[in-house]
């Protein structure tokens, strides 16, 4: 008979919730969003014996369940609520076997809510090396519960631990800390006032509504403000939530002096040496520079070669597609529409690999934190956190989750500062653009004795500028925000791991899937779109194309060949999509652009990467379909309308890495603004700040360079 | 077999264009949920 | 005239006696930053800002300004 629990995974920051999960699901994972919020939520399935199947839910991380922020408001949210689909039949608290004090703080408080809870103790290989020794039966006695010995890096207590979620039935649910000792009177009366309630539920969504005004009560409980309840001030309640604190401490103080020894003589650990270098007033700075250096470099050239594979592998494709299917418009759409705009996205799965792959790294490793801790001095100055740095590193990679990533950041000017500039750092999907028009219009060569090429050099000045230009808007902001700050901020320095290879392979896959699915759609569905506009038309001029360019060119004497190019061109300009680039043209034609680039900047305004789709659609339809040229190569042979010369030259290439720099082009960075910042008021600010910029400094670029 | 061909790239077409559509446009009615306590909602 | 946190130098502890609820924000105290509890600076940024401390085992960062609210007893 096969049954399935509801698990959930609970914790501190930093404890391997993720990477017990990651050991308990393997492959069989989805992320998803909770409905209505953007916080990521990760499912997967664990086989258990006897038939039953485990559905665990990895829950963001959380220091206790007086939640401050969205991220955390998803756990109580999940925990307080029985009714929901997520409410778990067993939670596992997943503790650090280093920092087991703190991390029984949350436990004690999830016990409270009469939850059968088991205590995962992570990180158990860690023990002999800190002198560590543990008394299970004692802490199992105290706690009132199963506490299993894990070590997710080395697949230890695994089995232990699946083998307790099975029998979760036979855990004791009686709490280990009596909180209403923190104001015996006021209890008593909420006991009285909600006999069916759960007393220390009823406490936790009394402060919930303190710190989170909006959070969905279980209905039963929705009346409590209403009724002639004594309502307690803010003050008053914070300070009550101080003493619950404080209360819980001594519990656990008093535990883990019977069940915890160290051995602190041998806890001299790695962590002080590297944090002595990487910390350092000047080699910290230099270290981190050099590691930004190493990751531009990497992505740029490493990624040369698969790119170039995959770049030629679907212009062959589409080439050979074109030959064997008979001739017709499906036949069209595959190999002049689709397949070039897929062949846009799929060449850059190499690149987004590499950015996670070293985002990841840093995270897991532990460095980011150092990093926050380095730069906070310096962003505070401008508005900003040293958490920033974290959502303007990880907005290379992509804006949405960097938005997200603002989250933790304490003070509310500050966040607010770091989501609005945030979409000026590069995102990978600016990447596309940047290569094809670096690889054209920069000249081959290199500085420093052929360690760092010209075109690197140049990505790279492109990302500074991204930095740098966040960096600028965070302090105007600052100065112009009526916003007053708190300045709090409060940052755990993890200690320094080898990152699990497991867990960064699952992150690099997950975000390229994600990327090329996400993104992949969208391109599907444009370069249909345009397809269909470019190889259609009405008017004389489309219609009669063949007779009117044969008649006008009927001097030349072109080869066959020359002329099918020629009529293909004069189609394509009276197609549907010719005269909608005509119309654009005249605001583009100022920064250096034709009508067709014209069309390629519109449709990135659905995401930046379909720019290169959207040309590669256009080019293809264009051509007559035998030659089998890369995107780049057609790029080449572009001739500007206007000035003549090549399309793609220095003064156009540099107006259009500037315009993409800086302008907002990407609906769903919006979208997450607006959900975030919950109101259209600062997404719709920042578009046209963004695009006023970007359209300026192209300008600006092509005028002086042409 | 021509008609045909037209017809069903038509079809796509339409798909295409009212996928973006919806994606881009109906979105826009999300429940209000706010950030922070200390946050954007007041 | 009592010290805080913001005067120990690096390496030096102390213990911590007491801070107004108002300046200091939940999740310190939720780390284990309580009256009582021993407090290690490790290390510190220029400027002295954000300050590295071991706070009862764990390691954490904050910012001068708050260092600067939780007053401390020198050990010895
Ligand atoms: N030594 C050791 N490190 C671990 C273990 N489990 C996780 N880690 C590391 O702890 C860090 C945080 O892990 P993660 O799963 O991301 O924690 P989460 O934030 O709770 O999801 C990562 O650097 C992991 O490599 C373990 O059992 N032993
Ligand atoms: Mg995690």
């Amino acid at each position: 008979m096969a049954r399935s629990i509801k698990v959930s995974l609970i914790g501190n920051p930093n404890t391997g919730k993720t990477s017990l999960f990651n050991r308990l699901t393997g492959l069989n994972q989805k992320v998803g969003n909770y409905p209505g919020i953007t916080v990521e939520k990760k499912e997967g399935i664990c086989k258990l014996d006897r038939g039953i199947k485990a559905h665990i839910l990895d829950l963001p991380g959380t220091y206790s369940l007086n939640t401050t922020s969205l991220d955390e408001s998803v756990v109580i949210e999940t925990l307080l609520d029985r009714t929901s689909k997520d409410f778990p039949d067993v939670a596992v608290v997943v503790s650090d076997v280093e920092n087991l004090k703190r991390n029984l703080l949350l436990f004690t408080q999830i016990k409270d809510l009469e939850i059968p809870t088991i205590l995962v103790i992570n990180m158990a290989d860690r023990m002999k090396r800190k002198a560590i020794s543990l008394d299970i039966k004692q802490l199992e006695e105290d706690l009132k519960t199963k506490v299993v010995l894990v070590s997710s890096r080395k697949n230890m207590g695994v089995e232990e631990l699946k083998k307790a979620i099975t029998d979760f039935k036979s855990l004791d649910i009686e709490p280990c800390v009596n909180a209403s000792v923190i104001d015996p009177v006021y209890f008593e009366r909420l006991r009285k006032a909600y006999p069916n309630q759960l007393l220390y539920k009823l406490w936790l969504v009394i402060t919930q509504d303190v710190n989170f005004g909006k959070i969905d009560r279980n209905r039963d409980l929705t009346d409590l403000k209403t009724t002639s309840f004594e309502i307690k001030s803010e003050a008053d309640l914070k300070r009550l939530q101080h003493k619950e604190t404080v209360v819980r401490y001594q519990f656990i103080n008093g535990l883990l002096k019977k069940a915890l020894s160290i051995d602190t003589a041998t806890a001299k650990d790695l962590r002080s040496r590297l944090d002595r270098i990487l910390l350092h007033k000047i080699w910290g700075y230099l270290i981190f520079f050099t590691v930004l250096l190493v990751i531009f470099q990497a992505i740029y050239d490493w990624s040369g070669y698969p790119m170039d594979f995959i770049d030629e592998s679907f212009a062959s494709l589409s080439s050979w597609l074109s030959n064997k299917l008979p001739a017709g418009p499906i036949a069209d759409l595959l190999s002049e529409g689709i397949i070039p705009g897929l062949g846009g996205i799929v060449i850059f799965i190499p690149q987004i690999a590499f950015l996670f792959l070293f985002i990841s790294i840093l995270e897991e490793s532990g460095y980011m934190s150092r990093v926050v801790f380095l730069m906070d001095h310096l962003m505070k100055k401008f508005g900003l956190s040293g958490k920033s740095v974290v959502p303007l590193v990880s907005g290379t990679a992509c804006a949405i989750p960097a938005v997200m990533a603002t989250r933790n950041i304490e003070d509310w000017k500050e966040r607010l500062i770091t989501i609005l500039v945030v979409p000026f750092t590069t995102c990978s999907a600016r990447l596309p653009v940047y290569l094809i028009i670096v690889g054209l219009v920069i000249p081959e060569g290199s500085i420093l004795g052929g360690l760092l090429s010209y075109q690197a050099l140049t990505l790279m000045l492109l990302y500074l500028l991204g930095f740098a230009t966040a960096i600028l808007g965070a302090w105007v902001l600052n100065k112009i925000l009526p916003i007053n700050r708190k300045s709090f901020f409060v940052m755990e320095m993890p200690a320094y791991k080898l990152p699990i290879l497991k867990n960064v392979l699952y992150t690099v896959l997950e975000k390229t899937k994600s990327f090329v699915f996400g993104a992949g759609k969208i391109i599907m569905a444009i370069s249909v779109i345009l397809w269909v506009l470019a190889s259609y038309g009405l008017g004389e001029q489309y219609t009669n194309a063949e007779q009117i360019v044969t008649e006008k060119y009927e001097s030349e004497n072109l080869s066959e060949k020359d002329l099918n190019q020629k009529i293909a061109s004069h189609k394509l300009e009276y197609s549907f999509i010719g005269y909608i680039g005509k119309g654009i043209e005249p605001v583009v034609a100022p920064l250096g652009y034709d009508w067709k680039i014209g069309i390629a900047i519109v449709s990135s305004f659905a995401a930046r990467e379909v720019f290169v789709g959207t040309l590669a659609t256009i080019y293809s339809v264009e051509s007559d379909g035998e030659d089998e040229l890369t995107i780049k190569n057609r790029m080449k042979e572009e001739v500007n309308p206007i000035l003549g010369g090549p399309l793609f030259n220095f003064a156009s290439g540099i107006s259009l890495l500037l315009f993409y720099a800086f302008a907002m082009q990407c609906m769903s960075t919006l979208a997450i603004v607006k959900r975030e910042t919950n109101s259209w008021k600062w997404p719709a600010i920042q578009f046209v700040a963004m695009t006023v910029i970007a359209y300026a400094s192209a300008l600006a670029a092509f005028q002086i360079l042409k | 077999m021509y008609t045909a061909q037209i017809i069903v790239v038509v079809i796509l077409f339409v798909i295409a264009l009212l996928w973006l559509l919806r994606k881009y446009i109906g979105q826009s009615k999300d429940s209000n949920n706010c950030g922070n306590g200390d946050c954007g909602c007041k | 005239m009592s010290i805080t946190i913001a005067h120990l130098k690096r390496g030096e502890s102390a213990i911590i006696l007491h801070f107004n609820e108002i300046d200091v924000p939940l999740k310190l105290l939720e780390m284990g930053c309580l009256p009582g509890n021993e407090v290690t600076v490790m290390q510190s940024a220029p400027f002295q800002d954000p300050i590295y401390l071991n706070i009862n085992g764990t390691h954490l960062a904050i910012r001068r300004e708050t260092a600067q609210k939780i007053s401390v007893e020198r050990y010895g």
